[in-house]
């Protein structure tokens, strides 16, 4: 900032030495620059040395506060939209974070749920299967005081409309008197 | 660039004239210190660099991978084996998920308690837990196949270092039912017998396994790597059996073996116009689920494997090849002794008799083992053969389940005289139980053998029905011979043949006996052997629906058949006819010719 603040007062007051000293804000005498370049260490140095440190920096330092209070004040609005963006992303960050966290343990929890579930509906399926199995079923009938089913007869129905009675139906013997199983 | 360097900016800070490093020493000096400090600077940037790189590179994916191995664990995910269903969807075997409890003894904290904790839930006595917790090891077997609830409670106890792994279990809720057909799978999951074994591709499945990211706990990270290979599930394979007349089956074979003479019954039971097994099995059976704890010698299936000499049921073959060569017809009257020469020796019928004109339906009826002798010698050995083979004998039937037998029949050119006449009348010749039910299912069939296949299809996971591929089917005899051979065979059953037993009411019943000397497995004779008693049919006999087929060893008994195998028969059949609401014959049984006048 100090050097393009000193160079825009150079530039003005001393347009063509630009390219040489832009550094420069006061006209310099041309006497100790020429004494520097071509100048050896036998040259005093105590000449420019009071110059340099009175004149720049008491300038410096003026300049210095003025530009600078205008740039902040122009600059402001894109700092704070850039402490905001970081610090908004980071907030949408955390909640994401969480939102998805609580997602995950909400599905492992559903997972958990789902895995109960298929096992309660295994449980009742053995169930059921070894219920139905033709052993139990004839001794849960054994046990109801069911009897095989002997000899049945069927009506069948002729082409033209009649019925006719095949086989010979039997009654069923006591409980007692069957045999258990088939 | 003289612009910088304005007169002060770069004036050193030392007074002038103070000694700075370096100085002093001559300028080879200070070049060769400055070569010297740039060759240990290269030196150790290459070290560095070099070390990078062996890690980065050479080591790297090993270092990534321990470092992933050390967050990840990995679960494998077991297939559940397929089920073996009925023709109704009953199971025979399936399989649930069950677990491995296994322990990790570095972290179990108390064995002793934690073994206190565990015995009575695993069911494993206290001491054995504690030795196995208390090993300097990183995984032990606790239990295996332990019940969802149990793993349920035990993870409510929170003891640390417990986990659990799939170990499904396979059940078999009809227990002996259709054991021998459905064999059982070894302690690794692996069918050994049966539809098992066969269909060990199709059931098995393929696994899967979990990858997980977990904590220093070992516990899932919630929103860590949890990717999953799911299992592939085993496909369902149905078979063409009927559960409940497999049950019925099962239950007559086994009154069967409660006879006191009987050590082993087979049955089985064909569905006709498919060649479908319906019912198969034997006694004494065996529960796959306890295979274990059975005797090794009876882990087979007897039905498929077991041969013995058919005896009379085979004059089928025989009277069916002479019908078919023209050489008689049912009525064609013979003049039958009660002996005939065969070589070296002398056949006889049951019992010795004078001269019988009998009728080709007499000679089945009576099962005339001379009159039948009489009309093989007509069609000749090479023929015979020829319908002997073509009824499937000699052959397995490449049903689907494992070893079959294919029994044993000889070449006609090396049939000595007594085997030429042994061989009409069901004697040296061998078959399977099944065998002998085929041949009647193709006289049944009008003629149309069809080989029985046990398997309907194979259901994938997903739901795609794979049919089993349609079995071989060959026309044996002319549907004229098979309509003559089923009147004759109806006439066995009738009255003045050798079965009435075999009758059942309502229905017309075809069918034949065979009571056959059994070879004596101690000294490979027939003496002190006893008899195989057979009784093969089909029912009705004017539609027919099922053929059963019947065999009873009996080593200690001279009983017949007619006797003791038709009502085994008439039980099953019964059954069948009556449970597939077959409806009874609608005409009565005709009038048998079984003697005339030649």
């Amino acid at each position: 900032m100090t050097s393009r603040a000193a160079r825009v007062t150079a530039r003005s007051a001393a347009p063509y030495a630009r390219a040489t000293t832009p550094r420069t804000t006061t006209p310099r005498t041309t006497a100790p620059r020429g004494t520097t370049r071509t100048g050896t260490r036998s040259t005093p140095r105590a000449t420019p040395r009071p110059e340099l440190r009175l004149v720049q920096g008491v300038t410096t330092a003026r300049t210095r506060r003025r530009p600078t209070s205008a740039l902040w004040n122009r600059r402001a609005p894109f700092v704070l939209l850039v402490v905001a963006l970081l610090v908004g992303t980071t907030l949408g960050l955390l909640v994401l974070n969480t939102v998805i966290a609580v997602d995950s343990l909400k599905a492992t929890q559903l997972r958990a749920d789902n895995a109960q579930r298929a096992q309660e509906l295994q449980r009742l399926e053995q169930q059921v299967v070894s219920g139905s199995t033709p052993a139990e079923i004839a001794r849960a009938a054994v046990a109801a005081g069911l009897v095989p089913a002997g000899p049945a007869a069927y009506l069948v129905i002729e082409p033209d409309g009649g019925s006719v009675l095949r086989g010979s139906p039997e009654p069923a013997t006591a409980p007692g008197d069957a045999e258990g199983g088939d | 660039m003289p612009n910088t360097v304005r007169p002060g900016a770069f004036t050193s800070r030392r007074a002038p004239g103070s000694r700075r490093s370096g100085a002093g020493l001559s300028v080879d000096q200070r070049g060769l210190r400055n070569r010297w400090g740039l060759v240990l600077m290269i030196t150790l940037l290459v070290l560095v660099v070099g070390r990078l790189a062996v890690l980065q590179g050479v080591d790297g994916a090993a270092y990534a991978n321990a470092a992933e191995q050390d967050r990840l664990r990995t679960y494998p995910i077991a297939a559940l084996r397929g089920a073996v269903l009925d023709r109704d969807g009953n199971p025979f075997a399936y399989t649930v998920e069950a677990s491995r409890v296994v322990a990790d003894p570095t972290v179990v904290a108390h064995p002793a308690r934690t073994a206190r904790a565990l015995t009575t839930l695993l069911g494993v006595p206290e001491p054995e837990l504690t030795e196995k917790l208390s090993r300097d090891d990183r995984y032990v077997v606790l239990a295996a196949q332990v019940s969802p609830e149990t793993t349920d409670a035990i993870d409510e106890l929170g003891l640390p270092g417990i986990s659990f792994e799939d170990d499904p279990v396979r059940l078999y809720p009809a227990g002996t039912v259709g054991g021998q057909v459905i064999g059982f799978v070894g302690r690794d999951g692996a069918g050994l017998a049966g539809i098992e074994q066969t269909f060990e591709d199709e059931l098995a499945g393929t696994n899967g396994h979990r990858r997980v990211e977990v904590g220093s706990g070992g516990n899932p990270i919630p929103s860590g790597i949890d990717e999953s290979t799911p299992a592939t599930d085993g496909d369902t394979v149905q078979l063409t059996l009927d559960q409940d007349l497999q049950y019925v089956t099962e239950q007559r074979l086994g009154k069967a073996c409660q006879d006191g003479a009987t050590t082993r019954a087979s049955a089985v039971v064909l569905d006709v116009h498919t060649g479908h097994v319906v019912a198969m099995g034997s006694c004494p059976g065996y529960d796959p689920g306890n295979y274990s704890k059975t005797d090794p010698n009876l882990l087979g299936n007897p039905v498929v494997s077991d041969v013995f000499e058919p005896g009379s049921v085979m004059k089928a073959v025989t009277l069916s090849a002479a019908l078919e060569e023209g050489v008689a017809k049912p009525d064609t009257v013979l003049s039958v002794n009660g002996h005939i020469e065969a070589g070296d020796r002398v056949v006889t019928d049951a019992h010795d008799h004078a001269p019988v004109n009998w009728t080709v339906t007499g000679i089945l009826a009576k099962s005339s083992n001379v009159g039948t002798i009489m009309l093989a010698r007509e069609v000749g050995d090479e023929k015979l053969e020829h319908y002997l083979r073509a009824f499937g004998l000699g052959s397995t039937t490449d049903i689907e389940l494992p070893g079959e037998s294919a029994g044993i029949l000889q070449k006609s050119a090396d049939w000595t005289a007594s085997r030429a006449a042994n061989v009409p009348i069901g004697q040296g010749v061998s078959v399977t139980t099944l065998q002998m039910a085929s041949i009647y299912q193709a006289i049944a069939n009008d003629g149309v053998r069809i080989e029985p296949r046990i398997v309907e299809s194979v259901t994938a996971p997903g739901g795609k029905v794979t049919d089993a591929p349609a079995p071989k089917s060959t026309r044996v005899i002319s549907q004229a011979t098979a309509d003559q051979m089923a009147y004759m065979l109806e006439a066995v059953v009738g009255p003045g043949g050798t079965a009435p037993l075999g009758q059942i009411e309502g229905f017309r019943v075809a069918g034949k006996t065979g009571t056959a000397q059994r070879a004596n497995p101690a000294c490979n004779c027939y003496a002190g052997g006893g008899y195989v008693t057979t009784f093969v049919g089909f029912a009705p006999a004017d539609d027919p629906q099922y053929v059963v087929a019947v065999d009873l060893e009996r080593p200690t008994s001279d009983a017949e058949g007619g006797q003791v195998a038709a009502p085994v028969f008439a039980d099953i059949m019964r059954y069948a006819l009556t449970a597939d609401g077959v409806v009874p014959s609608g005409t009565p049984r005709p009038d048998f010719v079984l003697s005339g006048t030649p």
